[in-house]
C-alpha cells in the first residue's frame, strides 16, 4: 500500500507545498482557492485549516471556507539570497491581506509573488491569487504553492 | 518571591573560533564568571544553558552537561533550553525563578553558539514550516517589516543604516565584538542587497561565542567578592500569531516591557542604558518603540536625534549591539547581561555609559506565522548607587 502510494507521487509531475491547501490543477470554471476555515464563536479565520480554534478550544464550531482572487498588498520585500528550502533569488514576498469568499473578515497572508518588481509589489497594490511552480524538488517535480501575480491596472 | 542579583560574569570574544569546541567556549566563559563571582564550582546548585543550534549544527545535545563539568560543576540539576535567538535570556529566566523561588541560592548560567558557517551557505534554522518553505527567512521577515514602517510612519534607509553605523561606532570600543569597525551611512547602504531593503551590513552576523553568569541570592551575594547587581524584573512572553496582525511591532514584546517595568517600578524614563536585539537595523528601531523609550513610529527620530548613541541621553547597545558585537544565537541574550553588568558596575571601558544606575536588556527568538516565539525583558539595578531622583 505504501509502496504504491510513492509510486504514484513519483509518476506525478509536480506536488503540493502541503496537502490540503488548495486543489490543483483548478478545476474548470473555477477560481484558484485556499482552503481556511472559521470559527463561528469567536470569528477567527485559519489558514491552512487547524482541527481546533486556539482561541475558543473548541472543534465543533469550524466551518470551512474559501479564499480566492484580489487582495491588497500589506507589505513585501525582495530578497537577494536563496532560501534554505530551495527558493532561488531574487524573489519577491509579502503579506496580502485577502478576505474570506462573499465576506468582509480577511486574513494577512505570507505568500511568494510571481514577479520580483518593487513597484508592482508595493504596499496597497492588488494581486490577484494563483497556484504556481515556486521551486522544484529533488526529483525535479515541480512544488506547487498559493502565489499573489500583480493584476495590471488600465 | 526573594531579591536575586548578578555576582559573576564573564563572555568570550565573539566572531569565528573554527579552532575552538562549544565544550572550550563555554569553560571560557564559565571560569571567568566564577572568578568573577568568587565562588568555587561545588558552591552552585544548578546550571541552566541555552543554546539554539547544537542539535543542527553540531549534531549534538545536552551542551549545559558538557560544559559545566569542563569546569567542575556536576552532580547538580542541569537544564538545557532552547528558544531561538531568546535560548540564553531564557535561560537566565529560569535560573532567576529558582533562585527567586527559593529553590537554590546560587545558579550559573551560560549561553554559547558556535553559528559560523562556511561562506556562501545560508544558516538553516529549520524549513518545516508553510512561510519557510515558502522562503521566509529571518532577513526577508525583518525586510517586510521595514518596508511596513517606513510605509506607515516614514521611517527611511538613511535612519536604519544609521542603527548600524552607531552600533558599529560602539563595536569598535569593545574588545569582545566580532567587528572593531567603524562604517558609514553611505558604505551601509551600499553593502549587497540582502532583503530589500536591509543591505549585508544592516544584518548581524553569524558568531561563535559564549557567556556565563553567576547569579544568587541576596544573603548569597553580601559574601561575594565583586559588585552585586540587582535582577529587578525577568519576563519571557510569547506570541499571539494572529494571522491579522499589526507587522510594525511586536505585542509580546509591549507586554514584556509593561510586566517588566510593573515588577521593578519602574519605567522607560528610569533606563540609563539598554542592550536590545537588533539582529536587523529595523528591530533597534522597533524595539524603541515597543519598550517605550518613544512613542509608536518615532524610532527613527529618536536614532536621528542622537537619543541612543554612546554620550545621549540612553545609549542603546553600547556593547555594539548583534550588529557589530556578533550574534552567537544562544549566548546573545546571556552577554547583554555581561555588557550591563559590567555598565552598571563602571567596568565598561571605552564604552562606559556615565552613571548607569538602571539598565533593561531586550532579546527575542523564533518566528511563527510571522509574530516571534519568544521575548525577554530584564531589568538590572545597581542598588549601591542612589536614585537620580536623590541626586536631583
Ligand atoms: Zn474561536
Amino acid at each position: 500500500m505504501h509502496k504504491k502510494i510513492e509510486d504514484a507521487e513519483q509518476q506525478a509531475d509536480w506536488v503540493p507545498v502541503q496537502p490540503g491547501l488548495f486543489t490543483y490543477p483548478v478545476p474548470a470554471g473555477k477560481k484558484p482557492a485556499l482552503y481556511a476555515n472559521q470559527c463561528q464563536t469567536c470569528s477567527g479565520i485559519y489558514f491552512p485549516k487547524r482541527d481546533i480554534c486556539p482561541v475558543c478550544f473548541t472543534n465543533g464550531d469550524l466551518v470551512d471556507k474559501e479564499i480566492s482572487g484580489c487582495g491588497t498588498v500589506y507589505t513585501s520585500s525582495i530578497v537577494q539570497i536563496p532560501s534554505p528550502s530551495g527558493i532561488r533569488p531574487p524573489y519577491a514576498c509579502g503579506y496580502v491581506d485577502m478576505a474570506l469568499e462573499n465576506e468582509d473578515e480577511s486574513i494577512r497572508l505570507y505568500a511568494l509573488f510571481t514577479d520580483p518588481d518593487p513597484v508592482k509589489i508595493a504596499c496597497g497594490q492588488t494581486v490577484e491569487l494563483v497556484i504556481d511552480e515556486v521551486r522544484r524538488d529533488d526529483h525535479a517535480r515541480a512544488v506547487m504553492a498559493h502565489v499573489f501575480r500583480p493584476v495590471d491596472k488600465d | 518571591m526573594r531579591d536575586v542579583f548578578v555576582v559573576g560574569v564573564g563572555m568570550t570574544e565573539f566572531g569565528k573560533h573554527p579552532e575552538l569546541s562549544l565544550r572550550d567556549l563555554g569553560r571560557q566563559a564559565c571560569r571567568a564568571a566564577i572568578e568573577d563571582a568568587g565562588v568555587k564550582p561545588d558552591e552552585i546548585e544548578a546550571g541552566y544553558c541555552g543554546n539554539a543550534l547544537a542539535s543542527v549544527l553540531q549534531q549534538t545535545t545536552s551542551v549545559g552537561q558538557s560544559v559545566f563539568w569542563e569546569v567542575g560543576i556536576h552532580k547538580i540539576p542541569v537544564v538545557n533550553i532552547e528558544n531561538a535567538c531568546a535560548s540564553g535570556s531564557t535561560a537566565l529566566h529560569e535560573a532567576w525563578k529558582s533562585v527567586a523561588g527559593g529553590f537554590c541560592d546560587v545558579a550559573i548560567v551560560l549561553g554559547v553558539e558556535k553559528s559560523v558557517m562556511p561562506k556562501g551557505t545560508a544558516l538553516n534554522v529549520g524549513t518545516a514550516s508553510l512561510e519557510a518553505q515558502l522562503g521566509d527567512i529571518f532577513p526577508g521577515n525583518f525586510a517586510m517589516m521595514a518596508a511596513r514602517h517606513m510605509e506607515e510612519f516614514g521611517t527611511t534607509r538613511e535612519q536604519m543604516a544609521q542603527v548600524s553605523v552607531k552600533n558599529h561606532i560602539s563595536g569598535a570600543l569593545n574588545p569582545y565584538a566580532q567587528f572593531q569597525k567603524i562604517l558609514s551611512v553611505e558604505e551601509v547602504l551600499a553593502s549587497p542587497m540582502i532583503a530589500d531593503p536591509l543591505t549585508l551590513y544592516s544584518c548581524c552576523p553569524n558568531s561563535d561565542g559564549a557567556a556565563a553568569l553567576v547569579i544568587c541570592s541576596a544573603d548569597f551575594a553580601s559574601r561575594a567578592t565583586s559588585k552585586a547587581i540587582k535582577i529587578a524584573a525577568s519576563v519571557l512572553t510569547t506570541g499571539g500569531y494572529d494571522n491579522q496582525r499589526d507587522l510594525t511591532g511586536w505585542e509580546a514584546e509591549r507586554s514584556a516591557a509593561a510586566q517588566a517595568y510593573e515588577i521593578a517600578g519602574l519605567g522607560p524614563e528610569d533606563i540609563d542604558c539598554a542592550e536590545v536585539h537588533d539582529a536587523f537595523t529595523i528591530c533597534e528601531i522597533v524595539h524603541y518603540e515597543g519598550l517605550g523609550f518613544c512613542p509608536p513610529g518615532e524610532g527613527g527620530r529618536l536614532i536621528d536625534q542622537g537619543v541612543t548613541a554612546l554620550g545621549g541621553a540612553l545609549p542603546v547597545n553600547p556593547s555594539g549591539g548583534l550588529l557589530s558585537k556578533g550574534h552567537p544565537v544562544g549566548a546573545s541574550g546571556v552577554a547583554q547581561i555581561v555588557e550591563l553588568t559590567w555598565q552598571l558596575r563602571n567596568e565598561a571601558g571605552k564604552r562606559q555609559v556615565a552613571d548607569s544606575r538602571v539598565a533593561l536588556a531586550q532579546i527575542m527568538g523564533g518566528s511563527q506565522q510571522g509574530d516571534v516565539c519568544a521575548c525577554t525583558v530584564h531589568i538590572l539595578v545597581n542598588e549601591q548607587m542612589p536614585a537620580a531622583s536623590c541626586l536631583s
